[in-house]
């Protein structure tokens, strides 16, 4: 196992390279998404996402 | 001014030290030289007057500098505002949109008509306080200047987006005329430009009393308002309990209205807000697992040598002459 | 500036008996203009007091009654209560100055309500209020604060 991953990602600088590109992407990707649920559930009911579909079909109640 | 008073300070004081040496050490000569079992009334005088000397110079640099010298009169501060608890205050909380909401038609319907709100375009409305038809529809209810035509003549145009909310007066000095000479200050960074922000801004809007109390002074066309510095403020009070009737049927009262309109002034100030908040939560998150993981990558590198242990063995003496 | 009025001044900021004042002490100029305002204010003090002396058992009264209307409004209508909603923070910042925490304070300003009312009518009161009713007004709402906060959206 553990030589298999050395073998394919860390033997060849390109593949580390690589690797450490594509992981930092896809950490980023699924931070932010789990932080943001987060944000969203800490703050459920406040945000306008929340509250827009009461105003966007009426259009002019203002 | 504080160099004249730092001088005044260090001369007396000088001035006084050189008194205490020149006692002290007439004290001193005088015990020494004479005989001291003979003359205790000697040695007794020395020490009262050391004793007088020492206790003077702390009561006269007390009286200097230990009592708290206030510039002004409470009056003239202010009312220190009250601490309320804000919900948007927290740290991972945002706005409540429903508040800015409600917030934005207090302003429109009450404090619009003598304060502009001059730094807030229709546009940032969009997606936090209306929807894009609203916005639209409420920027076209004004007029604009077009750019100059092929005559270079200036023409009146209906809002768009990108315009900015329109101020209620066209400028400083119309805006002192109507107020009695009082200008109403611009509302866009208020929060921000007032001690207390938020706190400040709800304390004045529902602090005015019945009646000032007994005695105070309220000047001419003033009104009298704890929290405002002076407490003559040229703003009567304006909100009232149903002034504005509220399209989520919210109650409309003094105090709802006043904070409703504070958070919206303070989204004005700071529409950023809410992303900053979202940013600096992860932020924190991520810098204290790096942080964590430092912490233990240096134990684990320190590990060999905060468990080392030095001994000494002492050579055997036994056979060995003591070097001469 | 001569250097003379440099001495005098360090001496006069150093010794004892020196006094600090924020401000310039008041002229003669003032006076004549409160003895026209006290005049007024005679009047508008006595008003106060009689209003005073009548709120106090009408106050009393009063929360009995707005049971009574906010009853009958429920029973009614629903669009009358939101035409007349009553204030949270009124209610609760009365409470919270009728309350022990906020008895001294309470307590300081009556008297000096009392003291300035009556110095008035006499010709001209020396003081004002203002501190002691500082004191009760941040006493009350920040007893209030966290209750008003519980009640509002």
């Amino acid at each position: 196992m553990a030589t298999a991953i050395y073998n394919t990602l860390f033997r060849r600088n390109w593949t580390m390279l690589g690797a450490v590109f594509v992981g930092a992407f896809a950490f980023e990707i699924g931070y932010d998404n789990v932080m943001n649920k987060v944000w969203d559930n800490n703050n459920r009911g406040r945000q306008w996402k929340d509250i827009r579909h009461k105003y966007v079909e009426g259009g002019d109640d203002e | 001014m504080l160099a004249r008073s730092c001088l005044r300070s260090t001369r007396a004081f000088a001035g006084l030290r050189n008194g205490a040496v020149h006692i002290s050490k007439r004290a001193a000569s005088s015990s020494s030289s004479g005989s001291a079992a003979e003359s205790p009334l000697r040695l007794n005088i020395a020490a009262a007057a050391a004793t007088t000397v020492a206790a003077g110079s702390i009561a006269w640099y007390y009286h200097l500098y230990g009592p708290t010298a206030d510039a002004s009169t409470p009056a003239e501060e202010g009312l220190h505002p009250t601490k309320y608890p804000w919900v948007h205050e927290q740290w991972f909380k945002s706005f409540d949109h429903q508040a800015l909401r409600r917030g934005f038609q207090v302003y429109r319907e009450v404090c619009a008509s003598c304060h502009s709100l001059s730094r807030v375009p229709y546009r940032t409305l969009v997606g936090s306080v209306l929807t894009v038809d609203e916005a639209k529809a409420l920027a076209e209810e004004n007029e604009y200047d077009t750019e100059p035509n092929d005559q270079g003549d200036i023409e009146k145009r209906p809002g768009k987006l990108s315009d900015y909310l329109p101020a209620p007066y066209a400028n400083d000095e119309a805006a002192r005329f109507a107020n009695n000479g009082a200008l109403p200050p611009d509302l866009s960074l208020i929060v921000k430009a007032r001690h207390g922000g938020c706190d400040y801004v709800f304390n004045l809007l529902t602090g005015y009393p019945d009646e000032p109390p007994a005695g105070a002074q309220v000047g001419e066309g003033l009104n009298f308002n704890p929290y405002f510095p002076g407490t003559g403020i040229a703003m009567a009070r304006v909100l009232f309990d149903g002034v504005v009737e509220y399209e989520d049927g919210t109650p409309a009262t003094t105090s709802q209205m006043a904070k409703d309109v504070t958070e919206f002034l303070n989204w004005a100030a700071e529409p950023e807000m809410d992303d900053r908040k979202r940013m600096g939560m992860k932020v924190l998150v991520v810098t204290s697992v790096l942080f964590a993981m430092s912490v233990w990558v240096k134990r684990y590198k320190w590990a060999w040598l905060k468990s080392r242990k030095i001994v000494y063995d002492p050579p055997k003496t036994n056979n060995i002459a003591p070097r001469r | 500036m001569g250097f003379w009025d440099t001495i005098t001044d360090l001496v006069e900021a150093a010794t004892p008996w020196a006094t600090a004042d924020a401000e310039a002490p008041a002229k003669d100029l003032p006076e004549e203009t409160t003895a026209d305002t006290t005049t007024k204010e005679e009047e508008s003090t006595k008003a106060e007091t009689e209003t005073a002396a009548t709120e106090e058992p009408a106050a009393e009264e009063e929360p009995a009654a707005e049971e009574e209307a906010e009853e009958e409004a429920e029973e009614e209508e629903e669009e009358e209560e939101e035409e007349e909603p009553v204030d949270p923070k009124e209610e609760l910042e009365e409470e919270c100055r009728n309350s022990k925490q906020c008895s001294p304070a309470k307590h300081h300003f009556d008297e000096c309500v009392e003291r300035v009312t009556s110095a008035e009518s006499e010709g001209g009161a020396k003081e004002d209020c203002v501190e002691e009713f500082f004191h009760l007004a941040h006493c009350a709402t920040q007893c209030a604060a966290p209750k008003l906060w519980s009640v509002l959206k």
